[in-house]
């Protein structure tokens, strides 16, 4: 037990904890890309809004937490769907849903600051859980360790609703041939909605959940943009898998990382992206079938 | 005879346990004009691919003007003298046609301002070659479709190649068109060997001195477009029989009462990027029948089933009916919705789902008279029953095609659409095939089959429609075929006429 508790384990575990976190958001937006086609520059606003949900609500208590997350499923799904309807007459021009999206992020950004002021707002966990306990010789805030927890709940939730129920056949059904999934007889279109509110409603509530470990300031929404894009792309669009593995790795090199190398996290998370998209274009050639 | 330009010694390429080139050898001398054919993924395209460079071969050696290019990247060989068109010409659709030659025109610095009035010249020599002289002006967007094929050429005669790679040349040309482009390549100078891929054998044979057929990667036999026609393989890997003779006897073709039409289609009419590939198609497939739609390689048969399935476009004055009611402004899902089943040309199946997963997806609507039991469609199938936890790629090729077969019926539909269900089965399947589809007619399921394997198409059809050029130039039923085979014979055979110049 002394032994495993470290530094660097304790680092590690925070970057348990952000891997998971930046899962949840990515997760979602992986879907949406897959799915819909859509790269929502969006998304980091839907974890701002989360996020901002959380420091408004927030009592110390269990209802405030409890209202935040119902608010901010209401709030993800309005969100989606909005954005949904924003970027429909732009079906199949990728680049112009971006610059919507992108637009519909900036107007949002500037009404936060507008709204909830330019100061970086903190975000405190129920009082039940605002403590620490000892692991070792280490102090280490339980509400972290809650997270991790609920964080694992949705990544079992997702994989069983995306790989073994058959909303999650539909759905990847429609990632692998549109055109083959409406001759079968699936509404394209509204499975295309309903993937942008679930993602939406995954994000809103990752920045309630979340807002403790990164909290509600402006900037953020680009921040997690940033890094949510990187775990699509890195895991695969459309990949439930690959963005939990990416996730989990981003995180670690967020943290773990910084601990080691302080000041070349940046170029590690670039050479490592640019590893895997390297490692894993080779491997993917051969074995496809054409 | 001197040494050849190209030679392939045992070339292949595989992905994974598939060999879309399989152990391929050839010898290609200056001024040859040698034409590859063979039926779809047969390997043609990948071929030309290893040749120039954009795919490397698995193995095997390929030697160029005395060098083994084998591991030399595309630029390299491109600058030794290997050009190519591609598939859909590759322009740059703003520049003008001039400008889009300049950009292949060797021997330029990248820092000059103006082009060198020798490199403006040596484009406009180029354009001339191929007779758009006229047209230098225009950008590459605003050209139709067969100039934007013959400025593709220029593009890669400018390169001043010595090894010239035409891949579907006359894809997509009107007749006339196909003659000009015939014409030009004989006209080529005669120290340029020419190695073109093209699925219209009459184009082919006007062309070409020597001909090689290839057939699920493998080489069949090489020789001059007259011994080709004759050579029976090329016939079987062709048409999938030597002749039509040997349909077994239709037990049901009396049984079947005639209704009126399930399926009707009315001036179908559909294209690529402008150049028409069906025109006035117009077929009824009534109740408890099969009608197949044969033809020979890019006669437009797996478009004509897209567009009735609402997956390609259809041009204006297309009507597509069922059961009486219009389809035609309807999306795939839809027609889906309204009773249109589709099997389509290699199968589609959903990659990263598994057999039971496929299973589940497909419901008949609840609007819909018509219920399927699942329990029978899954009866039909046995095999896959012990193959429900694989995906896809883990499947045989019976096994995929019995599963897109699978996911069609779940959702019960009137009219049945089936594109080339036999392709890349092996006999023994493909007589289950027929066994399955002649009894899903029987219970009242209207067919509409698009088939190559000629055998199949006789034996499980009551009616066969010819497609050719764009059109269906001859529509027979089954019992008329048996009495006299050279009904269909003619119109499908390997090289049918000799092209008349129009």
């Amino acid at each position: 037990m002394g032994g495993l508790v470290t530094p660097y384990t304790i680092t590690a575990l925070d970057g348990v904890a952000y891997g998971l976190l930046l899962f949840t958001i990515a997760a979602g937006l992986t879907l949406i890309v897959g799915v819909a086609g859509v790269f929502s520059m969006a998304h980091g606003t839907l974890y701002l809004a989360g996020a901002y949900l959380a420091w408004h609500l927030a009592d110390g208590g269990w209802t405030g937490l409890a209202l935040a997350l119902a608010a901010a499923v209401v709030v993800g799904v309005l969100g989606g769907a909005g954005l949904a309807a924003a970027v429909r007459p732009l079906t199949d021009r990728p680049l112009d849903q971006v610059l919507a999206t992108l637009g519909i992020a900036y107007i949002a950004a500037d009404q936060f600051s507008a709204v909830f002021g330019a100061e970086p707002r903190s975000v405190d966990p129920p009082r039940a859980v605002a403590g620490s306990i000892s692991l070792g010789d280490y102090q280490y805030p339980i509400y972290r360790l809650l997270f991790i927890a609920i964080g694992l709940a949705v990544v079992a939730a997702l994989f069983w609703l995306v790989e073994r129920s058959r909303v999650g056949a539909v759905v990847r059904a429609v990632v692998a041939d549109p055109g083959m999934a409406a001759a079968t007889g699936l509404r394209i279109g509204i499975v295309r909605t309903s993937v942008l509110a679930g993602g939406g409603a995954l994000a809103v509530t990752a920045g309630v959940l979340g807002a403790p470990v990164i909290g509600p300031a402006p900037g953020v929404d680009t921040t997690i943009l940033v890094y949510s894009l990187i775990v699509c792309v890195v895991g695969g669009l459309g990949s439930i898998r690959g963005a939990l593995l990416a996730a989990l790795g981003v995180g670690q090199i967020l943290t773990l990382g910084v601990a080691i190398v302080p000041g070349a996290a940046a170029f590690i998370l670039a050479a490592a992206m640019l590893a895997v998209l390297t490692v894993r274009h080779r491997t993917a050639l051969p074995g496809r079938p054409s | 005879m001197s040494s050849p330009l190209l030679r392939l010694e045992a070339v292949s390429r595989s992905y994974g346990a598939r060999h879309a080139v399989d152990e391929v050898s050839l010898d290609l001398h200056s001024g040859a004009r040698h034409a590859i054919i063979g039926p779809n993924g047969a390997g043609k395209s990948t071929l030309l691919h290893l040749i120039a460079g954009s795919l490397r071969p698995t193995g095997g050696r390929i030697h160029y003007a005395g060098h083994d290019i084998g591991r030399w990247p595309a630029h390299r060989r491109a600058r030794a003298g290997i050009a190519r068109t591609w598939q859909h010409p590759a322009l740059a659709r703003p520049l003008t046609a001039v400008q889009n030659v300049l950009l292949a025109v060797p021997g330029q610095r990248l820092t000059a301002i103006r082009p060198q009035p020798r490199a403006v010249a040596a484009a406009h020599t180029a354009l001339a070659q191929v007779g758009l002289t006229e047209l230098a002006e225009r950008t590459a967007a605003q050209l139709a479709y067969g100039d934007q094929r013959r400025l593709d050429i220029a593009v890669a005669l400018a390169a001043q190649p010595r090894l010239l790679l035409l891949d579907e040349p006359s894809a997509g040309l009107a007749t006339s068109e196909v003659t000009r482009l015939a014409g030009l390549i004989r006209t080529l100078p005669a120290d340029i060997a020419v190695l073109l891929v093209d699925h219209n054998l009459d184009f082919v044979s006007a062309v070409a001195n020597t001909v090689t057929v290839l057939h699920h990667g493998q080489h069949i036999t090489t020789g001059t477009p007259t011994e080709i026609r004759d050579h029976p393989d090329v016939r079987r890997v062709y048409l999938g029989t030597d002749t039509p003779t040997s349909p077994t006897p239709d037990s049901r073709a009396t049984t079947a009462a005639v209704g009126t039409p399930v399926l009707r289609v009315r001036n179908l009419q559909a294209g690529y990027t402008g150049a028409p590939v069906l025109t006035d198609i117009t077929l009824d497939v009534p109740a408890g029948q099969v009608t197949a739609v044969v033809g020979r390689n890019g006669a437009g048969k797996t478009t004509l089933i897209n567009t009735i399935a609402g997956l390609h476009p259809a041009q204006p004055g297309t009507e597509i009916l069922l059961h009486g009611q219009p389809l035609t402004g309807y999306d795939a899902r839809r027609r889906a919705r309204a009773g249109l089943g589709t099997v389509p040309q290699g199968r589609r199946l959903f990659a990263g789902l598994t057999v039971e997963e496929h299973l589940t997806l497909p419901r008949p609507h609840p609007t819909r008279s018509k219920t399927v039991d699942t329990r029978h469609v899954l009866d039909l199938f046995p095999a896959l029953a012990q193959r429900r936890h694989h995906q896809p790629h883990q499947l045989s090729g019976g096994e995929q095609q019995m599963l897109a077969l699978a996911r069609a019926l779940l959702a019960a539909p009137d009219a049945l659409l089936l594109d080339e269900p036999s392709e890349g089965l092996a006999p023994a399947v493909v007589g289950q095939l027929a066994t399955i589809i002649t009894s899903l007619a029987a219970t009242g399921t209207a067919v509409l089959l698009a088939e190559q394997n000629l055998a199949l198409a006789c034996q499980v059809a009551h009616d066969i429609a010819v497609l050719d050029r764009t059109r269906i130039v001859r529509h027979i039923t089954t019992a008329d075929i048996r009495e006299d085979p050279a009904e269909l014979h003619d119109p499908l055979t390997v090289p049918t006429t000799t092209p008349t110049p129009s």
